[in-house]
């Protein structure tokens, strides 16, 4: 059985990994032909009011950063380039290295999505296991009217609003950033400016997840098992927890894969409301100057997120699910 | 009973939570480490800092960081004044050759003497045509080469005579020792300088924040400030924000008239007023519209330029006419365009435009119709509707388009008609030539987008650049500003305020006059920051 297990996932998990160099080959070209088709000229980043660069000028420059040869050449070029470890230099951040760069802000956006997807997995659990314990009550609408509340706003302006209270009136968290600014040798990122970013983040997820697990939990209990398990007098909180969410728990982890997406996704505009100094807001800037190395980069590092999240997730649904396992055995 | 564990877990959570919170907001920092800091807000994150590819937002006029030094310098009314130069360069009669004296006390921050091989190598690398910078172009086009004659001598040779050469040579030097053999574009450099000014670079925060330390060696004496932290914060409501919660000192991009009026009667903070660019309408001579000058006068007739500073600025802003700021040398105070409607309508109804049915103005069955092109953003959508509703008083139909920046270029080389905020506080010879100069007019969408063809106007222009007689040059910009006026293809509209914000215990803060673009370091409100300095921690 266990030997079936392992080899079963494995399987899943090299099938996968196989895969994904396709995938990520397929979304830089996808960027490449996208930036080629916009309207966005790299050129505009040098020039200033109304005085124009002359065609000679723009010549040089495109030049001198390979953006003279067509769309595809330099896309293959690109190619030949990341086979030998080389993603490119970014015209955005001094001409450097594209991955180190990348590396160097990954930190603070990997440690903001990861915060926020806790906070919605917990929150969402625990706001969904309320709910449908207390069916119809008032905490039952009030978790669903949070829930349509949060779905329905932007994170731009849950982020304002939260800023706004806890912020400029409250004063509990700071005004946006990641450390003090006057503070010498910081660390990664402070807690207390974590907060509201995360939950604002979190907010834009939160209520999938709380519907999904109440919604779950409300049509487990209806399934023969549990009514048998309530007939024998076992009471409403055992019945609930022990029999009923360990079923309701498995497609949440699917769901907990592809809302992964939408939290990369959101950072663009949360970081941009917190003044968090993420890959969300560089990417924006990225497109933006069509620096293409530094926005393949970021597309691709979110690509791998994506499909890694994915994948974890399906491990940990065969992991718990005894029925999965058995048949990709 | 069994409720009890998810209800203290609930309270756990929320508690851990509010724990995180509880701390009081120290965002004005605790203690031993914060003296002399001061934190400046600024809109966007810099992507070089190497002075050879521009100012820090990749623009023009050299600016650099306060970590280098140039030859010259800017001082507080815009005079050129000495800084790494011993003396103002020495220029050769015929006008193209300018020797440089580099002063001997000057050092970089790794402690190698700073020479004229240095200098050399800086403008050297921006005339290298591998070297990916914009400013060869838009500054150097007159430059042949450098050469040092020895370790403290540089001399400038050019194709020919450029007034405004001096003006230029306020590019931030780099070091040789430091530079030599590396391809400029991809030098680790550009994101960690060295330079010689009076600010050490220490750190760059990736998103967040550039951290400069003051240099105890500098040749311009004891500079003010421990410690400057500069945050990149493009929201303008978050760095009002940061500023009402302590965590900025100073934001350094500017605010809008209505968003500064919260700090105005604020004992906290001090605001900080510079004139700043020229609203500018642009009517493009292609434009089947604009052929005519008349036409283009009676356009600039029908805008009431008081009512757009009363309505833009706020009323804090000055009616022009020209296309240098008020108060230079080189406009002509005497001109003026006069609000006039009627005569306007009368003007057009001359060239057979005459009012249809829904009140546009109409001409063998085409209506006087035409799309405005400005650059996104709030002001210029107040600017472009307050045009609209301008032209719209005299029968002509204006449809406001706001788009990017490269898209904005290739319309107004199509001949659109663009709304632009322009103005050059220095000296003329820097740019009329590329604007409004005929022989710019055909092939290179780049320079003259109006498409101005008029001999007497590039004479002026030619005069103004080639003589060295100030009164000269005065009259012969007089007339330029004058047939401007009479070309009509041009209208310069209004001059509204650059607003800053710096926290009040923050001193020595006495900005540039008369520096109209929100410039980065060298220029405007922080041209004198290694004289400013915090007086409580």
């Amino acid at each position: 059985m266990t030997r079936h297990r392992n080899h079963g996932l494995g399987r899943l998990v090299a099938r996968r990994l196989l895969v994904l160099p396709v995938v990520l080959v397929a979304v830089a070209a996808m960027t490449y032909l996208l930036v080629a088709v916009s309207p966005f000229d790299p050129m505009s980043a040098y020039e200033a009011g109304s005085a124009g660069l002359s065609a000679q000028a723009k010549d040089e420059i495109r030049a001198a950063w390979g953006m003279d040869a067509p769309t595809y050449l330099q896309f293959l070029h690109w190619l030949g380039n990341v086979l030998q470890g080389d993603l490119g230099h970014s015209r955005l951040l001094g001409g450097q290295p594209v991955l180190p760069q990348l590396g160097a802000r990954l930190a603070p956006t990997a440690i903001l999505v990861g915060t926020a997807l806790a906070l919605t997995l917990v929150g969402g659990l625990l706001a969904g296991v309320a709910a449908a314990a207390f069916r119809d009550s008032w905490v039952d609408r009030a978790i669903r009217g949070l829930s349509y509340v949060s779905v329905a706003a932007p994170s731009f302006w849950t982020g304002l609003l939260l800023l706004w209270v806890f912020s400029s009136w409250l004063g509990w968290f700071p005004a946006g950033g990641s450390a003090n600014l006057r503070a010498r040798d910081v660390g990664l990122v402070d807690p207390r400016y974590l907060v509201l970013p995360a939950i604002a983040l979190a907010a834009t997820q939160f209520a999938w997840f709380a519907m999904f697990v109440r919604n779950q939990l409300l049509e487990v209990m209806r399934e023969d098992y549990v009514v048998f398990a309530q007939a024998q007098g076992i009471g409403r909180w055992p019945v609930l927890l022990r029999h009923a969410l360990p079923n309701a728990l498995l497609p949440f982890l699917t769901l907990a894969g592809v809302h992964l997406a939408e939290i990369v996704g959101g950072t663009i505009l949360v970081e941009t409301v917190f003044s968090w100094p993420g890959l969300g807001q560089l990417a924006v800037e990225a497109a933006r100057a069509v620096d293409l190395p530094l926005l393949v980069g970021i597309t691709l590092l979110g690509s791998v997120t994506v499909v890694l999240g994915n994948l974890l997730a399906d491990v940990c649904y065969r992991v718990a699910d005894p029925r999965i396992r058995e048949s990709t055995a | 009973m069994r409720l009890r564990w998810i209800v203290a877990l609930t309270a756990a959570l929320s508690l851990g939570l509010a724990g995180c919170s509880s701390q009081p907001n120290s965002s004005a920092a605790s203690g031993d480490q914060v003296d002399r800091t001061i934190v400046i807000g600024v809109g966007g994150e810099p992507s070089n800092l190497n002075p050879v590819f521009g100012d820090i937002y990749g623009s023009v006029y050299g600016d650099h960081w306060p970590v280098f030094s140039s030859l010259l310098d800017y001082g507080q009314d815009l005079e050129l004044q000495p800084d790494l130069a011993a003396e103002l360069p020495e220029v050769s009669t015929d006008g193209t050759e300018v020797t440089v004296k580099v002063r001997d006390d000057a050092r970089w921050h790794d402690g190698e003497p700073v020479t004229a091989a240095d200098v050399a190598f800086t403008y050297n690398a921006i005339l290298d045509p591998s070297v990916a910078t914009p400013v060869r172009d838009l500054l150097f086009r007159s430059l042949r080469k450098v050469d040092a004659l020895d370790a403290e001598t540089a001399r400038f040779t050019l194709h020919e005579p450029d007034q405004a050469f001096l003006a230029k040579l306020t590019t931030g030097i780099v070091p040789e020792h430091v530079l030599a053999g590396q391809d400029l574009n991809k030098a680790a450099f550009n994101l960690a300088p060295v330079g010689s000014g009076p600010f050490v670079f220490d750190e760059l925060r990736p998103g967040e924040r550039i951290v400069l330390t003051a240099n105890p060696d500098y040749y311009g004496g004891e500079v003010g400030l421990e410690r400057v932290v500069v945050t990149f914060v493009e929201d303008e409501s978050a760095r009002v924000r940061q500023l009402e919660t302590g965590a900025l000192d100073v934001d350094a991009e500017g605010l809008g008239p209505q968003t500064i009026r919260r700090f105005e009667d604020n004992p906290d903070y001090r605001v900080v007023r510079i004139p700043g660019d020229l609203l500018t309408l642009t009517l493009p001579t292609t434009n089947a519209f604009f052929k005519q000058a008349e036409v283009r006068r009676a356009i600039g007739k029908a805008i009431d330029r008081q009512q757009l500073v009363d309505g833009l600025a706020a009323g804090a802003g000055r009616v022009v006419s020209g296309p240098f700021y008020p108060d230079h040398w080189a406009t002509d105070p005497s001109v003026s365009v006069a609000y006039d409607p009627d005569a306007a309508r009368a003007e057009l109804a001359a060239h057979g435009w005459k009012p249809g049915p829904d009140g546009v103005l109409v001409r063998d069955g085409e209506r006087f119709r035409f799309d405005l092109i400005y650059g996104h953003g709030y002001a210029e959508d107040a600017a472009a509707l307050a045009i609209r509703d301008a032209l719209g008083n005299i029968g002509i139909e204006v449809k406001p388009k706001a788009l990017d920046y490269a898209e904005q270029q290739k319309q107004v080389a199509a001949g659109a008609a663009s709304l632009q905020g322009l103005g050059n506080a220095y000296d003329p010879a820097i740019d009329v030539f590329d604007t409004y100069h005929s022989s710019l007019s055909d092939d290179d969408p780049s320079g003259n987008v109006a498409r101005v063809e008029s001999r007497r106007i590039d004479a002026a222009i030619e005069r103004g650049e080639r003589s060295n007689d100030l009164a000269e040059r005065t009259a012969a910009y007089h007339e330029l500003h004058r047939l401007l006026v009479e070309h009509g293809s041009w209208q310069y509209l209004m001059q509204g305020d650059n607003y800053y914000a710096v926290r009040a215990d923050v001193s020595g803060v006495e900005p540039q006059v008369r520096e109209g673009h929100v410039h980065g370091f060298s220029r405007g409100l922080l041209w004198n920051l290694a004289d400013w300095s915090v007086s409580g921690p």
